[in-house]
């Protein structure tokens, strides 16, 4: 009973000494529910139960530095010696005294987070912002994941100010922990492009970089880059970051109660109280920039890949870091050549790390055989109309014989000495192994693509306006680049014009993606916040238009059908070097003449909708300011425009040209 | 009992204590007395389980550090204490109140009195001296059976001293209280030692070593 009462009256003492942080956490906290309730918070569009549910980044962004802040400051009495010997002599072994310190900086957060969680809820509720029963779940998640994140933050930040020695050496170790394993990850991806010249991505290596890096750890546990809101947050889509979070949490938590046990209360010279903390930054320090400095040095090999390069960047770099890295740890400028049995073996790891990526490399670069893939993804780069790469290689799935198809005009066209255009490629394999490469092929192969773009497979992995469902939440805007209005239509009419799109689009051919540029576009705008779709409209796309011009939109008309008044020319002159591009302004004109006016307008495009023009090539060093009537002719508005490539038999463009 | 068998303690390079062994017995007031930089307070430190030694083990009553068993009988006490900026007689009384459970306020309340010592000053605005009374009276209230002292007559007037060497003398005394005390002033430690242990370079020295080494210092 004596003895509880003496370790109550730590726990007593440690949470006075800690007074900062409670005002601190109630403050923060606080004031989020104040501003919330105030309305003061609320983006645009209001993603409304993104506050209930872990997504929320305003307690995301408070559990970081509070983590930070409470997890340096832990244990401050480490630092100064008439401190440390107060409470070091103390009659309570170290592990009580750690174990009071984490307890609290668990209370003093956990208890404010999640009452003004609740009372976000509440707030939420009484707005009108989320029902109760759609919302409960994510509330108590949101919970779950704050503490949790706030633990495994404060964790690290407990570690660094336990191994280092100083406010600036526990801020870059922090940094270390925080920013390390992803930059780490980021470079070994960085080798494998340098070694693999197909390499375009690893699974294994994405997996990791969920899981290592602490930073992606917290975004993917929150869900806050995932496009769903808070309320959209599943159990079963986070389980597995939810798993690993909680053991980081003990398992940093055990860490720390070790060094705690053993840290050194005695004054010594030096950066890190630990001898595996020196090693720790120190070759962690190392393998990061010399791997960074190799890559840098690459920019000399003018995209051919040299051993040269490599051997001079792990030479220079293993030794200009080795040096710094001393500096650093020793807090003595003179110590930079010290420490050669280090430098012997910081040298050889980063050989032997090369070797190994080179090796890997050789390994991931065999293409599998066309009997054992079972389905691919195909992503032209070039085609900016389509979604984001990425998105079309987890959302493509060509099978069958346009699988077949794909895979020999890939194949068949990798290698050839032009390489004009990028495609990135997944392949899935009958055994469930995916991987990934980038090929780059010459202009002709294009012709050869005909026949997969065709495929609806591959149009519905590329277009996104081809895999919305239903039109429910969407709203539906028009543009020409020049005017842009807002449809009032219901429902069933906004489902009978994404119908026609999806016929249109399901008729359009390579060749006319090549040939002709867009003379529209619709937006899919999103009601809940869920992210807009465009899909551009050619000529050729006769049903979405005449629906158009029911609802009143001229959608056939272009640029060349506007009262132009002139239009000004501006030519570029692009400079390149080895580190830089300059666009410079070589000459200006203004063309006002009627008649070629006129005559130029024919062949030029509003810029936004240009953005095919890899495929469909159109003049980028001359940019076109074009000024027409608006409003009946009672004011004057412009736009940019860009003409194409070839002019044709475009005169006037050809003089330009001249 | 302290029992130090074998302790060597290293400061990176330096050989602070080199294999030092020692029993200090119960009932004694010890007086450990060494040159600047010889390993006193570091010896302390180690008994008290701030430190942790390279080699070697001590042991209190049986318990080996850092058992909490042991620590629980041990109050040290440190050259220069640290006290909170707001703090008071009062509230330091307080706080070792908090870990030590038989800690006598109201003996403390008297010493402060006795000592002149206002109990709701603030400790900031006292001399070294009036400072380090507050301690030894806190010190010696805490009532653990082993009181470690560093550097205790360190910015005390000759009258205070012999105050403190009353209180001292008193505790060892009346309440059984083993004290160890670590200085440089030899003098002061014979008026009250029972017993005394030589400490140079990080070495126990036996009597006639010591002597032999004032008398080269003399001569020198």
């Amino acid at each position: 009973m004596k003895r509880l009462k003496v370790l109550l009256g730590l726990w007593m003492e440690d949470l006075k000494s800690k007074l900062w942080m409670i005002v601190a956490v109630w403050y923060l906290l606080g004031m989020l529910c104040l501003l919330f309730s105030a309305k003061m918070t609320i983006p645009v569009g209001e993603v409304r139960s993104l506050y209930v549910g872990p997504g929320n980044t305003s307690f995301f962004a408070a559990m970081i530095v509070l983590g930070i802040l409470m997890g340096t400051g832990a244990f401050r009495y480490l630092y100064t010696e008439p401190q440390a010997d107060l409470y070091l002599s103390l009659p309570f072994s170290r592990s009580q005294l750690f174990a009071v310190g984490y307890l609290n900086n668990f209370l003093i957060f956990a208890i404010p987070a999640v009452i003004c969680r609740l009372l976000f809820f509440r707030i939420s509720l009484s707005m009108g912002y989320c029902k109760y029963e759609d919302s409960v779940s994510s509330v108590w998640a949101g919970c779950l994941v704050l503490v949790l994140g706030f633990l495994f933050v404060m964790s690290l930040s407990m570690l660094a100010a336990i191994w280092a020695r100083g406010g600036v050496y526990v801020g870059s170790l922090l940094v270390l922990f925080v920013l390390g394993p992803g930059a780490g990850l980021t470079l070994a991806e960085k080798m494998l492009e340098m070694f693999v010249p197909s390499f375009y991505r690893l699974e294994i290596l994405e997996r990791l970089k969920g899981y290592l890096s602490p930073v992606t750890l917290l975004k993917n546990i929150t869900g806050i880059e995932e496009y769903a809101d808070g309320a959209g947050w599943a159990m079963d889509a986070h389980l597995p970051y939810l798993l690993y979070l909680a053991v980081a949490v003990v398992f940093l938590l055990l860490i720390n109660l070790i060094f705690f046990r053993i840290r050194p209360a005695e004054p010594k010279s030096g950066a890190f109280t630990f001898r595996v903390a020196r090693w720790f930054v120190r070759y962690s320090c190392v393998i990061l920039a010399v791997l960074w400095f190799v890559d840098l040095l690459q920019i000399f090999s003018f995209g051919v890949f040299s051993w040269a390069p490599v051997i001079a960047g792990v030479l220079i770099g293993t030794v200009l870091v080795h040096g710094l890295v001393n500096i650093l740890i020793a807090q003595d400028a003179k110590r930079f050549l010290s420490g050669k049995w280090h430098l012997l073996a910081e040298t050889v790891l980063m050989f032997l790390l090369l070797i190994g990526f080179s090796l890997w490399g050789k390994w991931e670069r065999t293409i599998p055989a066309k009997e054992n893939v079972s389905s691919m993804a195909v992503a032209l780069t070039a085609l900016k109309s389509g979604d984001d790469s990425e998105q079309i290689l987890q959302n493509m799935q060509l099978t069958g014989r346009q699988m077949q198809a794909a895979y020999d005009w890939i194949n068949g066209n990798d290698g050839e000495k032009a390489a004009d255009y990028e495609v990135l490629v997944k392949y899935e394999e009958t055994n469930g192994k995916q991987s990934y490469f980038r090929y780059d092929i010459p202009w002709y192969a294009l012709y050869g693509f005909e026949e997969i773009f065709a495929s609806w497979a591959y149009k519905e992995g590329t277009y996104q306006g081809l895999r919305l469902d239903s039109m429910k939440y969407y709203e539906i805007r028009w543009t020409n680049g020049i005017e842009s209005y807002t449809l009032d239509l219901k429902e069933q009419e906004r489902q009978e014009l994404w119908e026609a799109y999806r016929e249109d689009l399901g008729r359009l051919s390579f060749s006319d993606v090549r040939r002709q540029t867009p003379i529209g576009r619709i937006t899919f705008v999103s009601t809940k916040s869920q992210g807009d779709v465009t899909a551009d409209i050619y000529p050729g796309y006769t049903r979405i238009c005449s629906l158009l011009e029911e609802y009143g939109i001229a959608a056939q008309k272009e640029l060349k059908d506007y009262d132009i008044m002139k239009i000004v020319v501006d030519k570029y002159m692009l400079t390149e070097g080895l580190f830089y591009n300059v666009n410079s302004l070589e000459w200006e004109k203004t063309i006002t003449d009627k008649e070629s006016v006129k005559t130029l307008a024919e062949v030029l495009f509003c810029e936004e909708l240009c953005e095919d023009y890899q495929l469909n090539e159109k003049n980028f060093q001359m940019e076109f300011t074009v000024y027409y009537r608006d409003s009946d002719g009672r004011t004057v508005d412009h736009v940019k425009c860009r003409a194409q490539a070839d002019p044709a038999e475009n005169e006037v463009l050809k003089e330009l040209l001249r | 009992m302290i029992e130090i068998s074998n302790i060597t303690k290293k400061f990176e390079h330096f050989i602070c204590l080199d294999r030092v062994s020692m029993t200090i017995p119960d009932g004694t007031i010890y007086g450990l007395v060494g040159e600047n930089g010889a390993g006193k307070s570091t010896l302390l430190r180690l008994i008290a389980d701030i430190y942790r030694p390279d080699e070697g083990e001590i042991r209190i009553d049986g318990d080996k550090l850092p058992h909490v068993a042991a620590k629980q009988k041990v109050f040290y006490m440190p050259d220069s204490q640290y006290y909170e900026k707001k703090a008071t007689p009062l509230t330091i009384g307080g706080f070792y109140r908090k870990f030590y459970p038989e800690f006598a306020m109201e003996e403390y309340r008297y010493l402060l009195e006795q000592f002149g010592l206002d109990e709701g000053a603030l400790v900031e605005t006292f001399s070294k001296g009036m400072k380090k009374q507050m301690f030894i009276g806190a010190a010696i209230c805490a009532n653990t059976k082993y009181l470690l002292c560093d550097e205790v007559f360190d910015g005390l007037d000759p009258q205070i001293r012999i105050t403190v060497n009353d209180l001292l003398k008193n505790a060892a005394a009346g309440r059984n209280m083993t004290i160890l005390i670590v200085s440089h002033y030899l003098e002061e430690l014979n008026k009250i030692c029972s017993m005394r242990g030589f400490l140079h370079r990080g070495r126990v020295l036996s009597k006639e070593e010591w002597d032999g080494l004032a008398l080269e210092a003399g001569r020198a």
